[in-house]
């Protein structure tokens, strides 16, 4: 087999014990790996019905074929597991040296159940697993863990590590590595609720490539084209860009989603003034793109990405460039996902502005109130412990009309793009399997372009955001970061031709198609299985019955009837039902019939501790 | 001929027969500058005279009258669109952007 290990390793900690099981060719062409495989692992790894936050449930880490080799920005990983946040599948992505690592220790995949007794590390060499005692970690930032690590282990160590706010169960604390995180959805209290504080990898072991003339040049090929002009954003100024560009369109996420443009932008974040505060440009392993701009802040360092920029800046109405700098490395530090903090906040702002939390101060605008929040929610103190539940369930509690304006769909806070603005894009929230989601869904390129009305969505462009949402979903699995979606011209043909090199496989793009096709309906297959149901599918009240008042975007509406009607496009177009479910012939065509629990899965070799 | 200074009794974009260009993202930076003022015509003819005016987008258009993949337009900051036969009213506001506008 080329490109795979054909195995992966199943970890007990309850149990301190380890098997692997096979992985057949088969399975492998099917899902491709990262998030598709991962996917499939879900289905037979999680048990029906489990709480995210039990020892029994699954904490997968996901490699894919490219890994390891010299094709720009492969060295990525997935973590998978059901969300406390969403009780939803849940997928995210990081990058660099763990990816590399991981798949010399001889892994397709990682997965983890059960728990430990006291605070502990996995470390995995080889194949060859041992848990040591993390007491004199818990507690520490993610960065200060990464450090005593490698003292402890050697640098040919790397680690996915939990930070504080991962301890201490909050609903969307994040698993970081060389400080980038697995962001989205809570994973990191899915490992914290195991007492795993990291898993460490190393290893020697090698997986051949079908093709290796071919990957090489493939990989040159790639990698000059990374350098052209469909990377330009994100190599000469980073994401951080989008700001000045969604506020002139008025699709800037401002005061909760209140308003659509933010006045103070400029003065925030414009061109000039981030250059001045620039320290560096970063990239992660194997990467031509370096698209990681580093800035200055009063605590130190920080990396700056246009989602964190937006939460914690116009979301909660705050213009102190210093101060969202200083939040967004708190978040870091803390271990929480940047975009579900400063929803968070940005909530709880306006219900002290609206009378429904009684807590001081705390007033859009008011920058000492964010920071201070960022950390008694890392530390679950205060109003911090409610927000930590995410805003769903701090709605609920809040009650009045909390729920109507807290801003998540399916429980997952929603990313920097104002839905009455991307008429698509809020289709592509509405729908999308892990809740409000902009990297599992492109479905804001096509309000973006000329083939849609923005302010005015449409069943016509629901179908186009289908096609993104494949996209996605093969990239997601390959892997290949979507820095680079720009750069290919028929992007299922090229990494047919990709994979073809690694793997040997005779793929073509239509069998791609077919599989993204796959991963994104295996997906929603898991979510049925866990109690989806098509009311799910929809986005906070607000966005139904108030309108944008700002320039751009004046007078836009979304009126329910208009979200449903291209919903029921995007079930169409999918093949699936009026309610969203997947019809047993669409179940057949993907070759998605061995989804059933208890089927029997073959182990290869078994140890404990 | 480009109209880079204005007649300061007129505000941008609102002399008669002007359109202005505003930059966003990389286009801004090749730009060196904000926005532009350029007589009323066709966006083709508004993109050749960014390009004379500014070196670093001298890119904007392919042959057959393309724009190219990696910028995006958008009218008054509502309609996007690529027709560059187009033709602009004056007092009109066209956005450049970089295409991948998003995350």
């Amino acid at each position: 087999m080329f490109g795979y290990h054909g195995r992966y390793l199943r970890i007990d900690l309850t149990e301190c014990s380890s098997s692997w099981i096979s992985l057949p060719e088969e399975t492998l062409r099917r899902f491709i790996g990262g998030v598709g495989l991962a996917t499939y692992l879900m289905h037979r790894e999680c048990p029906a019905g489990v709480d995210p936050l039990a020892p029994e449930a699954p904490l997968i880490f996901c490699l894919s074929p490219l890994v390891g080799t010299p094709l720009t920005t492969s060295a990525k990983f997935a973590v998978v597991a059901k969300s406390p946040l969403t009780n939803r599948l849940n997928d995210a992505l990081s990058s660099s040296h763990f990816a590399i690592a991981a798949k010399k220790a001889g892994l397709d995949a990682l997965v983890i159940t059960g728990g430990c007794s006291q605070p502990s590390i996995l470390v995995i060499q080889n194949g060859e697993m041992a848990i040591h005692s993390a007491d004199d970690l818990w507690g520490l930032s993610p960065t200060d863990t990464e450090a005593r690590l490698t003292d402890r282990l050697g640098s040919q160590f790397q680690a996915a590590i939990i930070g504080p706010a991962g301890e201490n169960l909050v609903r969307f604390a994040t698993i970081s590595h060389e400080n980038r995180h697995a962001g989205r959805g809570g994973l990191g209290a899915v490992m914290g609720s195991k007492k795993l504080k990291a898993v460490a990898v190393a290893g020697s072991q090698r997986v051949e490539v079908a093709d290796p003339e071919g990957v090489v040049a493939a990989a040159k090929d790639l990698s000059k084209r990374s350098f052209g002009p469909a990377t330009a954003k994100y190599r000469e100024l980073g994401t951080v860009a989008n700001l000045l560009t969604f506020n002139r369109l008025a699709a800037l996420p401002t005061r909760n989603f209140q308003q659509s443009t933010f006045a103070e932008a400029p003065a925030l974040f414009g061109e000039a003034l981030g250059a001045a505060q620039k320290l560096a440009r970063r990239s992660c392993a194997a990467c031509t793109i370096g698209c990681e701009h580093i800035y200055a802040s009063p605590d130190g360092e920080v990396r700056l990405e246009y989602e964190s920029l937006f939460a914690l800046g116009p979301l909660c109405g705050i213009s102190d460039r210093a101060a969202v700098l200083q939040g967004v490395r708190a978040c870091d530090q803390w271990g929480l996902d940047t975009i579900s903090t400063g929803a968070s906040i940005a909530f709880a702002m306006e219900c002290c502005e609206k009378g429904l939390l009684a807590e001081n101060g705390l007033r859009f605008g008011n920058a000492e109130a964010m920071l201070s929040l960022v950390e008694q929610i890392g530390r679950r103190e205060g109003l911090g412990d409610l927000l930590a539940e995410g805003t769903r369930e701090a709605a609920t509690v809040i009650g009045g009309d909390a729920p109507n304006f807290a801003p998540h769909v399916k429980g997952l806070e929603i990313p920097g793009y104002e839905p009455r603005a991307l008429q698509t894009m809020a289709l592509g929230f509405a729908v999308g399997s892990r809740g409000a989601d902009h990297n599992r869904s492109g479905a804001y390129e096509i309000d973006f372009s000329e083939r849609t009305d923005r302010l005015h969505g449409s069943p016509e462009a629901a179908r186009l955001a289908v096609e993104t949402e494949d996209r996605a979903a093969l990239m997601d699995s390959l892997i290949l970061c979507k820095f680079l979606r720009g750069v290919f011209t028929d992007l299922f043909a090229e990494s047919a031709d990709l994979l073809r090199s690694v793997t040997g496989w005779n793929t073509s793009a239509g069998e791609l198609r077919t599989a993204a096709q796959r991963i994104v309906t295996a997906k929603k297959l898991f979510n049925i299985r866990e109690g989806w149901t098509a009311a799910e599918d929809t986005l906070p009240n607000r966005f139904f019955s108030e309108e944008l008042l700002n320039n751009g975007s004046a007078g836009a509406s979304l009126p329910r009837e208009r979200l449903q009607e291209m919903i029921q496009a995007y079930y169409a177009a999918r093949g699936w039902d009026r309610e969203g479910r997947v019809p047993v012939e669409v179940i057949g065509e993907l070759q998605l019939t061995d989804f059933h629990p208890g089927s029997a899965i073959p182990k290869i070799f078994s140890n404990s501790c | 001929m480009i109209l880079t200074e204005l007649d300061p009794g007129l505000s941008s974009g609102e002399s008669v027969g002007t359109v202005t260009v505003e930059f966003f993202g990389v286009p801004r930076q090749r730009a060196g500058r904000a926005e532009l003022v350029v007589p009323a015509g066709t966006i083709l003819e508004a993109l050749a005279a960014v390009g004379e005016s500014c070196p670093g987008l001298t890119d904007l258009v392919q042959a057959g009258r393309r724009l190219a993949p990696h910028y995006a337009l958008s009218l008054n900051g509502q309609r996007f669109l690529r027709d560059l036969d187009l033709r602009l009213a004056a007092g009109d506001r066209l956005l450049l952007l970089s295409a991948d506008a998003g995350g």
